[in-house]
């Protein structure tokens, strides 16, 4: 127990000391795997993680989706896709907020990723409503804030690599997180009621679109509809296996961009290059993780921690509690990749012991995630729109995702004592 | 400043193999995707997946990442939490990532070395894939490859850093 506390602290102190998340693991791992061992089996555990990780076929999963958000950003869809939300919800107070907030859940549709989500639809969104003279603090927040459903409407990133790591079927964690993100878009939108209700001024309504314009911006977007159709509702029938359904998503992700004549040899080569990179990026971190949570599991510190959750008589809702606790803590210095691949293995083993849903807290960890990503001081979403427009003050946006954090917390309270809202979906699988 | 060291890999000769490992990297991701494209389509609609298909994709997974590592490297790309930035001074942060750059390329060269010998012995056994009796042996090597060259750009790094230190 005693050597997995000090490997831990011995990470985190090289995480903060700058040295990249996915060396500080590797470093960590084989230190502390080497000084209770020996560093020859260290090593060679080590080296044979290193080697045999990036040959498992599920896992190219990973570069697949992260194309496929990749060139769904390059391929000009962001724009039919606010037009379409923006006929649709335009003409209420702060309506464009929450057109705002529905495009970035049709966006997170056919990406993996809260990161590009955000940069992708800051471009088309915020324009337009500075436009319509809406508060700068309203419609920052409406983006960071919908740009984290990313990761939770499928496909998603970090589920794949939850399901990686807990060997828990990625194609149900996928469906599970329909509904949930279904629920961030309402209760986003409430929030966005909140704030006009008391400040009008700040999100005026815009023009409001006649009935046949709504239909054509709705066909508009008719490639999301499609791609998310043939990759989410393949995977949900059984038709493929959510890697088979990443291949399908690129491909089909490509036609859409030659469809909107956007597949310049150029835009195209770059996707792939960005891809690529960022994959090998996580890949990186993923072999890290590996390392360090061998040398965790050669410690009694998984069984012990089990045990002492087990032989307590903590409600199991408060030793969740406390794990949410410690995730919106490391949140505030990790990134959400890091955070995931260092947490679950750790706490993976008391869910098992308490008896949870794996699938249903795979959901509830990536919620959290959500929520890291648009508070202080680490927001990687804050910052991310911060380079996007510089004029924009940090301050400025940490204030307007307020009202967004308040209606995530409402959000994972529910989850927390409705498990059924995230699990009645995977339940009807074939 | 920026305490990224000013004179990263200026040599000509890493940033054309940059260049090439970027491109090669790019073409074998799009081989993936259109791989497993065709074997779905193949098996799901004309009962014809293509032969191999699995293992082919996982070998291109693994050469994909091998190829790309030391360009993540290269780039430090490599993702890290700046919570100091602010809090020492540049001197400190150089003097930081002086240290790491040089126990990183220690550990990867210590890496190489046992990934090297890791493929050495699978070569010995004659490892090929189930299907298609792809040895397994040259992928293992070209990782060992891969943590070499990664473990000289952390080397490169570490000078122009340590460059970069002496010229404040």
């Amino acid at each position: 127990m005693e050597q997995a506390a000090i490997g831990f602290l011995g990470l985190l102190a090289l995480i903060v000391l700058r040295v990249p998340v996915a060396f500080a693991m590797v470093i960590a791992g084989i230190a502390g795997f080497g000084l209770m061992f020996g560093w020859k089996p260290a090593l060679i555990s080590a080296a044979q993680t290193v080697a045999d990780t990036p040959r498992e076929y599920s896992f190219s999963v990973v570069p697949l989706f992260v194309l496929m958000g990749s060139l769904i950003a390059r391929g000009g869809l962001a724009a039919a896709l606010y037009d379409a939300s923006f006929a649709w919800l335009g003409h209420r107070p702060g309506g464009l907020a929450r057109a705002t907030i529905v495009s970035c859940a049709g966006f997170a549709a056919v990406c993996g990723s809260s990161l590009a989500t955000t940069a992708t639809m800051s471009k088309v969104a915020l324009p337009e409503m500075e436009r319509l003279g809406y508060a700068k603090s309203l419609s920052a927040g409406a983006i960071a804030a919908g740009g984290t459903l990313g990761i939770l409407i499928p496909p998603s990133v970090i589920m794949v690599l939850y399901g990686i790591l807990t060997e828990t079927d990625i194609a149900k964690l996928f469906i599970a997180g329909i509904l949930p993100g279904i629920l961030g878009v309402f209760l986003y939108n409430f929030a966005v009621s909140m704030v006009t209700r008391f400040s009008p001024e700040s999100g005026p309504p815009g023009p409001r679109v006649p009935w046949p314009e709504r239909w054509r911006a709705l066909l508009g977007v008719w490639e999301i509809l499609l791609l998310f159709l043939i990759v989410i509702g393949g995977i949900y029938v059984g038709f493929f296996t959510p890697t088979e359904a990443a291949g399908i998503g690129a491909m089909g992700a490509f036609l859409a961009v030659v469809v909107r004549r956007r597949a310049s040899l150029s835009n195209v080569f770059e996707s792939l290059h960005e891809s690529a990179i960022l994959s090998a990026n996580i890949f990186m971190v993923l072999i890290g993780a590996l390392i360090f949570s061998n040398f965790l599991n050669m410690t009694a510190m998984p069984k012990l921690l089990g045990g002492l959750v087990a032989d307590s008589n903590l409600a199991p809702m408060y030793v969740m509690l406390s794990m949410i606790l410690i995730y919106v803590l490391l949140g505030c210095i990790l990134d959400s990749i890091s955070m995931i691949l260092l947490t679950v293995p750790i706490f993976f083993p008391l869910i098992k012991v308490m008896g949870f849903d794996p699938v249903w807290f795979g959901i509830i960890v990536v919620v959290v995630t959500e929520i890291s990503l648009i508070t202080p001081p680490i927001g990687m979403n804050i910052f991310v729109l911060g380079s996007m427009v510089p004029d924009l003050k940090i301050s400025t946006i940490y204030r307007g995702v307020l009202p967004f954090v308040a209606a995530d917390i409402v959000r994972l309270l529910l989850l927390l004592y409705f498990p059924i809202i995230s699990l009645i979906l995977p339940s009807l699988m074939l | 400043m920026s305490i990224d060291p000013s004179t990263t890999d200026s040599s000509r000769l890493s940033q054309i193999l940059g260049r090439l490992l970027g491109i090669l990297s790019a073409l074998i991701l799009a081989g993936m995707a259109v791989l497993t494209a065709i074997d779905v389509i193949g098996r799901d609609l004309f009962n014809a997946p293509v032969p191999g298909g699995y293992e082919t994709t996982a070998l291109m997974l693994m050469t994909l990442f091998f190829l790309a590592l030391p360009i993540v490297t290269a780039r430090n790309e490599h993702i890290a939490v700046n919570l100091i930035d602010n809090v020492l001074p540049p001197a400190g942060l150089m003097i930081l990532q002086l240290i790491f750059n040089i126990t990183a390329a220690v550990v990867m060269a210590v890496l190489t070395w046992f990934v090297w010998h890791q493929a050495q012995s699978i070569l010995g056994y004659g490892d090929v894939t189930l299907y298609l009796q792809i040895p397994v042996a040259p992928f293992i090597f070209l990782a060992s490859a891969s943590c070499g060259v990664t473990a000289l750009v952390f080397v490169n790094r570490a000078i122009a850093t340590f460059r970069d230190l002496f010229q404040q």
